[in-house]
């Protein structure tokens, strides 16, 4: 009991990066995203075929074809032709 | 049908579209068919820039108003947290928009056939509605940006207010003085007449209001006297007649005379102002100058008791600290002493707040304040508290350790030296953190002494409530141990839950920020890239616990309700119901971490990890584990069956997840890892039945007649009702023995378990049968040759003549006869049914 109690609170450490979106590009070029989280603005780069965990907390996107997407913070993006298939 | 009607509506749209022409087309919100998530989206990014631009004229106007500040804060960060939200509800009409310009496909090329006029339209609607979303998406998320930056400015600005009131200098100087006693008189006949005019005022024209509201609330005032007194008064009052109170029953007094005074003091307060202001008695400028007043005793209240509480300045025997007599009065004392002049600096500070008198008056009042309380401070050092040597609180006592002594100086010196040089700001807050910090930290102390005084072995039972819950559960004394345990745990907890907060109140921090700070710590703390959401994993543990639960209670249900009446062989509903606990703390273990947000694929990557772990170090581990599950599955033996393995044989007691509990005949518990059952060779007496075959060896002299010892063994163990008659006993004539003729009757019973007890009553038989039948059951026989050389004549005859049939060497005589009997069967253990 006590050895599950601690087991599952080891994982729960370890394993909560879960709870941010993943982004992954499916385009064979790199993408790169404006990400604008907690108000400040960044660019992240996908590499082709890669993936990321971006804002666990919500936050703007703007994709490489100029359409702005919201991610509250628990979704799965695909990239695909540079526009956003969230999931 | 659905698709038919939209398509026939977009292509009405498209028609007027093309009809309106270029004049329509300037605005070109009006003319889309925006959808509703669309419009309302827009409304709420309208109000939230209007809100913006209100919050950021207030964070001006509230320079000075820590409070308000930080409800501005919180409603920024809502704000942000909305206009993801609208963001969010933007995205399935953009999605919808970016599926159907798909299916319409790219605009024809140069020298390609032209495409009709209503695709077009839609096209060009579609794009529009498109960037119409996506601008508002773009306003949403500089919104955020802007709310972001006020916040800043928020932290900012409080920051230095803070700074700015505690660094403020004045000058003291003559003027200063001047100033001060002017503005002095003013506010004495400001608050003079303002506090006249009002009683003048509500004794002629709210009398009534002001008797009900004074009758309410002294009933209120003596309903909670009574009461507290009714229930708490032996907790309060140090009895003078207790000679040696116990440690923690002076800890309990210790902490709810503080507790419980204080919360009656502040509900009376608080009762009898929110009657008086329910009833219009009130003026808000005499309330405020009241509140200021009531914070004032209440302080007073809170600070003495606690003082009064570790020092009981008059009865030695309830102190909780090693002071003398004297020392503990005097320090008493000028505690209470210190927080009077600090109460009244408070309230006198709320009045002329409330009258709106010149900062300079506030200031002069709480200079003079702080250098009386860093006077009393740099007494306090003067005092000799600690108790003497020889333990008794009545003798002469000793001076403080030097290095207390030496901070009580440099903060009295310090303070005094603060106000005379003009930062009176810093003086006064030093001043009160050392009274309220101090008085809170020693509750604190208190409550983690009595929580350590409560875990300590069996203090528990002592307690009221552990007698009240001896009384009802009547629990074992290990668990009220436990109990006890947890108990003083929780009193760990509350101190922690109830303390810290005070004390970051009593900083300056503000209740927004600590509730800020508890709503950030419980969904989301981030560390680099990932964060943590406490809730989650709280709710993940609570569901897994619950799961556990549920399952046990099940496992439980099932074993008793449904198996035990399927008349199933006990094993078996073991074998099942422990499966069945398996099976449920996988599933409760599965939804507890998906509960706690845990995505099973990033555990994957644990596991994978984990998984060349268990290769290595945990081999043997899992190895038991998997030879238990196949014990459970494949059954080579039950609960409760007889095995043996290797050099040990008993009963299975228990198969659990690593380790098969095996009893011996002598009660020893052996604990057999399951790797070692699947692998090795294992006995079982019960594995498909429990028949089993007992063997008696029996001999009989070489007189008796073999035929005939053979029907009577046959007889006696038919005459047996434990042994069976299918598989019929069977003797055998084995052996000629030395001084025997060798039998072994066997026989079968139904459960080899009774194997002693049946034994013994067919020995006990062929014994008593064999006598009457006048059957001899021999021993082996020694015969001893005696030869005597050398002795003399007489000694020779006397042992002729005494012993019978001595061979003498020059005279034999008639044959042997036996002497001495020795048995040489083998002892057989008693207690061992093993030996068949």
């Amino acid at each position: 009991m006590k050895t599950f109690m601690i087991t599952l609170s080891v994982l729960a450490m370890t394993a909560s990066g879960a709870l941010a979106a993943s982004v992954t590009n499916k385009d064979a070029d790199v993408q790169v995203l404006v990400v604008t989280e907690d108000g400040a603005k960044r660019e992240v780069a996908v590499e082709a075929g890669a993936s990321v965990d971006i804002c666990p907390s919500g936050c703007f996107i703007t994709m490489p074809s100029g359409d702005r997407e919201t991610l509250s913070g628990s979704e799965t993006v695909d990239i695909v032709g540079g526009s956003a298939v969230i999931r | 049908m659905v698709r038919l009607v939209r398509l026939a509506v977009l292509t009405l749209c498209a028609a007027l579209l093309i009809a309106a022409g270029p004049a329509r087309a300037q605005d070109p919100q009006a003319d889309l068919n925006l959808s509703s998530t669309v419009r309302s989206a827009k409304d709420t990014l309208d109000k939230a820039d209007s809100k913006l631009a209100d919050i950021r004229k207030q964070i001006d106007d509230n320079a000075q108003n820590d409070t308000n500040l930080i409800d501005l804060k919180l409603a920024l960060e809502e704000m942000s947290r909305q206009m993801i939200d609208v963001g969010v509800s933007l995205r399935p009409r953009l999605t919808e928009i970016k599926s159907r310009l798909d299916m319409l496909g790219a605009p024809p090329g140069e020298g390609e056939p032209e495409e009709s006029p209503e695709i077009k339209a839609e096209r060009a609607r579609l794009t529009q509605e498109r960037n119409i979303i996506n601008t508002l998406t773009g306003r949403a998320e500089s919104i955020t940006i802007s709310a972001n930056e006020l916040g800043d400015k928020i932290t900012e600005t409080r920051r230095s207010l803070f700074t700015d009131t505690l660094l403020k200098r004045t000058e003291i100087d003559g003027a200063f003085f001047q100033d001060a006693a002017s503005a002095f008189e003013i506010e004495a006949r400001n608050s003079n007449r303002i506090i006249s005019s009002w009683f003048h005022f509500v004794w002629s024209f709210k009398f009534d209001q002001l008797m009900v509201a004074t009758f309410l609330s002294s009933v209120i005032a003596l309903l909670v006297i009574f009461f507290s007194f009714r229930f708490f008064g032996r907790y309060i009052e140090r009895d003078d007649t207790v000679q040696e109170p116990g440690y923690l029953e002076r800890l309990t007094v210790a902490f709810w005379s503080v507790l419980i005074p204080t919360a009656a003091l502040t509900l009376m307060f608080g009762s009898t102002l929110l009657l008086f202001t329910n009833f219009a008695v009130l003026r808000p400028d005499v309330s405020n100058m009241l509140i200021g007043l009531g914070a004032a005793l209440i302080l007073v209240t809170f600070v003495s008791r606690v003082a009064k509480a570790i020092l009981a300045p008059h009865k030695p025997q309830w102190r909780l600290i090693g002071f003398s007599n004297k020392g503990a009065r005097r320090v008493y004392y000028l505690i209470v002493l210190m927080t009077v002049v600090n109460a009244i600096d408070y309230s006198l500070s709320s009045v002329s707040e409330t009258l709106g008198s010149p900062v300079v008056l506030t200031v002069a009042k709480s200079f003079f304040a702080t250098i009386v309380v860093g006077l009393i401070l740099a007494g306090t050092a003067r005092v000799r508290p600690m108790i003497s040597q020889s333990g008794n609180p009545a003798d002469p006592s000793r001076s403080w350790p030097r290095i207390l002594k030496f901070l009580l100086i440099v903060s009295g010196v310090g303070m005094v030296a603060l106000s005379l040089a003009g930062y009176v700001g810093m003086s006064k807050f030093v001043s009160e953190q050392i009274l309220l910090t101090g008085a809170i930290l020693a509750m604190m102390y208190i409550g983690f002494l009595s929580g350590q005084a409560t875990m300590e072995q069996g203090a528990f039972e002592g307690t009221t409530i552990g007698k009240a819950v001896q009384v009802r559960f009547n629990p074992s004394a290990g668990s009220m141990d436990r109990i006890g345990l947890g108990f003083g745990l929780l009193i760990y907890f509350l101190v922690l839950a109830f303390g810290l907060p005070l004390i970051l109140l009593q900083w300056g921090f503000q209740v927004q920020d600590i509730q800020l700070w508890v709503y950030r710590a419980f969904t989301d703390i981030r560390i680099g890239g990932i964060s943590i959401s406490l809730t989650g994993i709280l709710v993940g543990i609570l569901l897994f616990l619950l799961g556990l639960f549920g399952t046990r209670k099940f496992e439980r249900w099932l074993d008793s309700h449904v198996l035990a009446r399927s008349r199933m062989d006990p094993g078996v509903r073991n074998s099942i119901s422990t499966g069945i606990g398996y099976l449920g703390v996988a599933i409760a273990g599965l939804i507890g971490v998906l509960a706690a947000g845990i995505n099973l694929s990033s555990l994957a990557i644990v596991a994978g990890a984990l998984s060349l772990g268990i290769g290595f170090g945990l081999q043997n581990i899992v190895s038991n584990f998997v030879s238990g599950l196949i014990l459970l599955a494949e059954r080579p033996f039950k609960v409760g069956d007889w095995v043996e393995t290797g050099t040990t044989q008993g009963f299975v007691k228990r198969i659990s997840v690593r380790a098969t509990e095996i009893e011996t005949f002598q009660r020893q518990s052996l604990i057999v890892p399951n790797s070692e059952l699947i692998n090795g060779v294992v006995g079982n007496w019960n594995h498909r039945n429990s028949v089993g075959r007992a063997d008696i060896e029996v001999g009989v002299s070489y007189s008796a007649d073999p035929e005939k010892v053979l029907r009577i063994l046959e007889e006696i163990a038919l005459a047996h009702e434990m042994v069976l008659r299918n598989p019929e006993p069977v003797v055998h004539f084995v052996n000629f023995g030395a001084s025997s003729l060798d039998f072994v009757l066997k026989v079968y019973l139904a459960d080899v378990l009774n194997g002693m007890g049946v034994k013994n009553d067919l020995r006990v038989a062929i014994y008593k049968r064999f006598k009457e039948e006048g059957i001899e059951i021999p021993f082996p026989q020694t015969d001893v040759n005696f030869s005597v050389k050398a002795a003399s004549a007489e000694l020779v005859r006397k042992f002729a003549e005494t012993a019978d049939g001595v061979e003498m060497e020059d005279a034999p005589v008639e044959p042997p006869k036996p002497r001495k009997r020795k048995r040489v069967r083998r002892a057989v253990p008693e207690s061992d049914p093993s030996e068949m």
